[in-house]
């Protein structure tokens, strides 16, 4: 792509020394490669085909508005600006075959203030290369002795899983739900919740104690999982691991896939490509969330956060708060023993009624 | 300045710079408030003849204060900015001149921290009011009280910037104030007042400074003219040592650290915002009366002696052996210079000199050693000689590295010192079983009586003990409590990527602050010529005058100390001509969409239209970098810049939609000089408008006290025997004006002309303040040294004679070391059943009950108060006991010297400067 840009440049001596005047004084090489090529791209949308560009001072609006949104993509995407939502559009979607392959990670002041912290939630392109947990966890006995029956009613059909595809249609009606909060809603495209809900519940001890038994299973199975893949490691298919173990324990994993800018507590992201959240869910139980540019690398990240997790010394369920729609609601959440006050990222789906 | 902790930092260096204003309270006198005289002598033993103020200064805390609710509405403002300049006024007593200046258009270079400043506090705002919207709500349907919501628009505090309606009027109303008390106020009677409004460009205190200098350059000048400069910011230091007139005193209210504040929504004392419950309003008093502020909460003020600061200055930095001949005045220049790199409002501050880390101290010894090589001083006239100062910079760079690794180092024994402290605490505590208060186990022999403390109230305190066990017969204490996993820090610190303290920090932080690779040395050299530039902009703004309204400093951060090598080839000139923006353009420029109320309509769409050429200027959020700190507001705010070319053609489309009035309000002002008709200048205006003259007129100096510069008719003039109609109204008109006001200009010079920055011929040195060197030596008949404390040298100490300490020792507490159970002590237990403790008023509640018992005691009314209790506690049924007649207790040289005594005593416990206490913002 650039090479693209640079052959181009260099067939067209005039416009490169016209785009030489465009550039501001203080842009870093790196800043004006990216912000050169979306100029080129857009050149001749704003500032009609003709042979020579306008002059930079001769204020030509069309120019100038070009200008302003190659500002407003590189303010974007290398200072961590966010621009009302039809602008960011624009700008993204002019933007939308230029590469970039090392944006700055920044925090913007909302995020900052309202305390949503990027840690509840990985994107693909971070943490990959990262040693999980030192603490191998190969304590059996510990878990062995903390277990209790089975409880019966953990049988795998109470638990049903929306397919991705089906979740989109159902997101919305539940989202008018419940800021309309009118039950009748209960009927239409939302069939895959109409099957296990009777009425919306909040989650109570009992709720946890029937699902820590099945998670200390579910921990032992991945630890033996691990063992047999050779450890966990950078390359294994997290997907596949944890899903092979929920399938052993007869339960199923639910999988809800949410477009990122849909949810307005979650720190947007800077590239616009990974733009997928992915939540993972087991007996209604939260396990961990991801983004990507695919559902199958949301949903990769996603897992691989769940199989980090059950490299701790052990699991629980806890019933906690979470936001959902700008709400604050109980959840079921599988944690690290040990995390205190865990920053969760919003549900995507109303953990009351899937319970 | 940006430097909150300077001030902290030089308070603390220079104590004696510090001196605390006495305030005349006005009186009164059945009901009615008699105002103070200010035409009377200063109480504080000195006579100032010229008082700046700063306004922005002002019209903040009156507007928006933090210490008590906020005012409903835009005339109740004015009326507070009035209020406070009358105090202000009567403390200091100007003699001569009074001069106000307001923030008018700034230099380009500020609008970097404009702007980011309005982002938030935008931000803050909207947030702010959902947050009470929120807990009102939530308190509401809990049943909980509030006060009904006054309708009022929230006050965005953004429209404290030049060109908007809210300036406008300000201006309007200072005029009609200047005209009142010109008029009518006996201490005002003599003064020339200058007005600079918000349509004059430049920043307040730069104005002012413009004034002086230009002043001090005309040979009618006095040289021994007393400023005296109001302001909070700590650049005003600075700006007053750069004059280089020897009479220069700040005042500025003093800060005290952790004053209770109003919760904003219930307006109660006690709670903040988040914690409020709206429970109804305690009654203060028994009638309430003591509603309202608390006494002692009203913001004091104090003073900073600039000639003091001189002289501690001459002592650290006179040299002796220099291959030059020393100059004082020349050093005190590179001082001021040296200060601007550890911060101003202009350029980020070197991420190795950190004021708290003593980084003025590191410089002047790195400039006094260095100095023997440099051959001359860094700075003159406000011009720097970069190869000297690149001398300095580079031995700064030479201990940058050890710098870094020490501030970590430093961290580091910061936080285990606070853990050990957290842990030896947990461990200090006893087990549950051992009895605490008078019971706890007492070990025999230590403290200072040797005989064990009667046990006073015992049922009282057992009835304390049983009950505390019925509250510890929770889970906690039986199971013991539960211990929490080592190391959880309740919050996580920020990750720090750049880790100055280990190798390769410099890569890093390019890396990671500018986003360009280590090998990117063009990069690194332009933002060291940007820096370098901009020091050399701020030491001429500082002591010539802005040099170019155009430049600025392009980057979010500063080089490094060590990067400034060659630097002399990197700064020509600046150019020239440059044109401050109108207004309106400098709001658009530093607002963000969200206060685009303040701008026309078509002005306000470019700053949200998706076909805006300069929508860029205007996200909704942006990214904060902590850059180390803790909160949100301490960040560096990555704003994107301005590109003055394209927002001036933008604007270009809209100019033809302004409406008259706004043009009015886009266009630059100038000053105005009022004048009452006891001033000898008054006759001398008043004939220029009788005889229509359009010609500027210079002021004759003779009239005037020096004061110089070009008066011009004015159109809109106040004029004597004119009505000049109310712009408030709960204020009356005034009908019958003596007062007449003219343009005004400064003094003009030619075209580069160099101010100078020496001390005028003629100037007489203050006497000192500091304790000479050589006073053991000289002889001095013995004499100790005796500190001096205020303005005064030959202030009479206050001291109590005999009879005063025998009232004291009879009041206060017998045995001073003695500990004693305190105030309540005496009290009988709830529901006790002797007697003997009871008064015969016992029908008062308890709480009311404690002290007057003790009064009665005693048998004498007109006691002093007991120093140990705070004055504003409620002694319910006779506050007026509380106050003793001065003719009355005694030791009268005392009572009577106490009014300004009392005042004192917040000061000296202020002394305790807490960690934080300058943190707040502006």
């Amino acid at each position: 792509m650039e090479d693209e840009v640079c052959e181009f440049l260099k067939q067209n001596r005039e416009t490169a020394e016209w785009l030489e005047s465009i550039r501001g004084d203080c842009e870093s090489d790196k800043l004006w490669k990216h912000r050169r090529e979306f100029i080129l791209r857009n050149l001749t949308d704003f500032c009609g085909p003709g042979q020579t560009p306008p002059a930079l001072l001769s204020n030509h609006r069309g120019l100038d508005r070009l200008l302003a949104y190659s500002m407003v993509w590189t303010n974007h995407v290398f200072t961590g600006c966010r621009y009302p939502p039809p602008v960011m559009e624009k700008a993204l979607k002019m933007a939308e075959n230029i590469k970039i392959t090392d944006a700055p990670v920044h925090t913007t002041r909302d995020e900052l203030v309202s305390k949503v912290k990027k840690s509840g939630i990985t994107s693909s392109n971070e943490g990959l290369n990262e040693v999980p947990s030192k603490r191998r966890s190969t304590d059996v006995s510990r878990t062995a002795a903390a277990r209790t029956n089975l409880s019966e009613g953990l049988n795998s059909s109470a638990n049903v899983g929306c397919t991705a595809d089906q979740y989109r249609e159902g997101q919305r009606t539940e989202t008018s739900f419940y800021s309309s909060a009118v039950p009748q809603h209960w009927s239409g495209s939302n069939e895959c919740h109409q099957k296990m809900v009777d009425a919306p519940r909040r989650p109570t001890d009992e709720d946890v104690k029937e699902r820590q038994s099945f998670f200390n299973k579910l921990y032992k199975r991945v630890a033996w999982k691990l063992v047999s893949v050779g450890g966990f490691n950078p390359n294994l298919d997290y997907t596949e691991v944890l899903g092979d173990c929920i399938k052993t324990l007869k339960s199923t994993l639910d999988i809800t896939f949410v477009p990122l800018k849909e949810l307005a507590e979650l720190p947007q992201n800077k590239t616009s490509q990974e733009n997928i959240v992915c939540e993972l869910r087991c007996q209604a139980v939260y396990i961990g969330m991801g983004c990507g540019k695919t559902k199958a690398s949301a949903q990769a990240v996603a897992s691989r956060e769940a199989i980090k997790l059950f490299q701790k010394k052990k699991v629980v369920v806890k019933i906690c708060k979470r936001k959902y729609s700008g709400h604050d609601v109980e959840d079921l959440v599988l944690l690290d023993e040990e995390s205190h006050a865990p920053h969760l990222p919003p549900a995507l789906k109303n953990p009351q009624d899937l319970l | 300045m940006g430097v909150p902790a300077f001030f902290r930092w030089l308070s603390r260096k220079y104590p004696s710079i510090v001196v605390h204003a006495v305030e005349e309270k006005p009186k009164e006198c059945n009901g009615i408030k008699i105002p103070v005289d200010t035409s009377k002598p200063n109480p504080n033993d000195v006579e100032f003849d010229n008082l700046y103020l700063d306004m922005n200064g002002i019209i903040h805390p009156c507007t928006h204060p933090e210490d008590k609710p906020a005012p409903k509405n835009e005339d109740e403002m004015m009326v507070a900015i009035f209020e406070y300049i009358d105090r202000l006024f009567n403390i200091v007593r100007p003699r001569r001149l009074l001069y106000m200046a307001i923030d008018g258009v700034a230099p380009r270079a500020k609008m970097n921290q404009q702007r980011s400043r309005r982002f938030r506090a935008s931000k803050e705002g909207v947030e702010l009011a959902d947050e009470k919207s929120r807990i009102r709500e939530e308190i509401m349907s809990k049943g909980g009280y509030l006060p009904p919501e006054q309708i009022k628009e929230r006050f965005d505090s953004n429209c404290i910037t030049p060109g908007t309606e809210f300036m406008d009027n300000l201006a309007r109303c200072l005029r009609y104030y200047v005209a009142d008390r010109l008029n009518n106020d006996p201490g005002w009677k003599n003064i020339t007042v200058i007005l600079s409004d918000a349509s004059v460009p430049g920043e307040g205190e730069h104005k002012i400074m413009d004034y002086i200098r230009r002043q001090r350059a005309q040979p009618h000048h006095d040289p021994n003219t007393h400023h005296c400069l109001c302001g909070a910011d700590a650049d005003l230091i600075m700006l007053g040592l750069a004059t280089h007139e020897l009479n220069f005193t700040i005042i500025r209210e003093e800060f005290k650290p952790n004053q209770p504040k109003p919760c904003s929504l219930c307006g109660q004392i006690g709670h903040e915002l988040k914690d409020c419950q709206g429970m109804p309003r305690e009654k203060k008093g028994e009638h309430d009366e003591f509603a309202g502020t608390p006494p002692g909460s009203e913001q004091e003020f104090i003073f900073i002696r600039l000639n003091v600061l001189r002289e501690y200055l001459e002592k650290e930095l006179t040299m002796s052996s220099l291959p030059f001949p020393f100059d004082f005045e020349r050093s005190i220049d590179d001082w001021v210079f040296m200060c601007f790199f550890v911060g101003n409002d202009f350029l980020p501050h070197l991420p190795s000199l950190e004021i708290r880390e003593g980084a003025i101290d590191r410089l002047v010894n790195i400039y006094k050693n260095v100095v023997h090589k440099t051959g001359g001083y860094l700075t003159e006239n406000g011009f720097v000689n970069l190869e000297r100062v690149q001398m300095i910079m580079l031995s700064v760079g030479e201990v940058e590295d050890s710098i870094f690794k020490k501030r970590k180092e430093d961290d580091e024994n910061f936080k285990r010192r606070q853990k050990d402290k957290k842990k030896r605490m947990k461990a200090e505590r006893n087990p549950t079983f051992i009895p605490t208060g008078q019971f706890a186990p007492r070990a025999l022999g230590r403290g200072n009586s040797s005989i064990p403390e009667a046990v006073n109230n015992p049922r009282q305190a057992a009835y304390e003990m049983r009950k505390q066990n019925l509250n510890s017969n929770d889970k906690e204490t039986l199971s013991g409590t539960k211990r929490k996993a080592s190391d959880s820090d309740s919050e996580p610190e920020p990750e720090d990527n750049i880790r100055l303290w280990e190798s390769g920090w410099k890569q890093r932080y390019y890396k990671n602050k500018f986003d360009v690779e280590s090998t990117d040395e063009v990069f690194r050299r332009k933002v060291v010529q940007s820096y370098v530039e901009g020091l050399c902009w701020v030491l001429r703004y500082y002591y010539q005058g802005c040099a170019s309204w155009k430049w600025f400093f392009p980057f979010h951060y500063a080089p490094f100390a060590s990067d400034f090598e060659n630097i002399a080839e990197l700064f020509k000139e600046f150019e020239t001509n440059t044109q401050p923006f109108k207004p309106l353009e400098q709001l658009m420029g530093v607002f963000p969409a969200a206060s685009g109320n303040f701008l026309p309509l078509t002005w306000r769409r470019l700053m949200s239209d998706p076909e805006s050429s300069i929508i860029d200027f205007y996200p909704d959020d942006f990214a904060i970098d902590l850059n180390g700190k803790k909160y949100a507001w301490q960040g560096v705010a990555l704003l994107p810049f301005v590109d003055e070319r394209r927002l001036r053609a933008a604007l270009e489309e809209v100019y033809p939609d302004l409406t008259p009035d706004e043009i009015r309000r886009n266009s630059l002002g100038g000053d105005h000089l009022f004048v009452g008709k006891h001033h000898p200048l008054h006759d001398f205006i008043h004939e220029l408008y009788r005889s229509g003259c359009k010609e500027p007129t210079d002021i004759p100096p003779e009239l005037c006290h020096g004061i110089q510069g070009k008066m011009d008719t004015d159109d809109g003039a106040i004029l004597p025997d004119i009505t000049v109609e109310s712009p408030v109204p709960m204020l009356r008109s005034l009908t019958q004006n003596s007062t007449i006001s003219i343009k005004f200009k400064d003094p003009q010079y030619e075209d580069g002309y160099i101010f100078k920055a020496v001390v005028l011929p003629g100037a007489k040195k203050p006497s000192i303040t500091l304790k000479p060197g050589d006073w053991e030596r000289t002889n001095n008949n013995g004499r100790p040294w005796r500190p001096r404390l205020g303005f005064n040298a030959d202030r009479k100490p206050v001291h109590l004679e005999q009879s005063a300490f025998r009232t004291l020792g009879h009041a206060l507490p017998q045995a001073r070391g003695h500990q004693r159970d305190g105030l309540y002590s005496n009290a009988p237990p709830p529901g006790a059943y002797n007697p003997a403790y009871r008064m015969p008023n016992s029908h008062q509640p308890p709480l009311f009950n404690v002290l007057p018992i003790q009064r009665m005691q005693n048998a004498w009314p007109a006691r002093p108060p007991l120093f140990s209790q705070p004055p504003q506690r409620p002694f319910g049924h006779n506050p007026i006991q509380l106050y003793p007649n001065p003719g009355h207790g005694g030791p009268s040289n005392y009572y009577q010297r106490r009014g300004s005594d009392w005042n004192r005593q917040p000061y000296n416990q202020g002394r305790n400067y807490k960690s934080g206490r300058y943190n707040n913002r502006k």
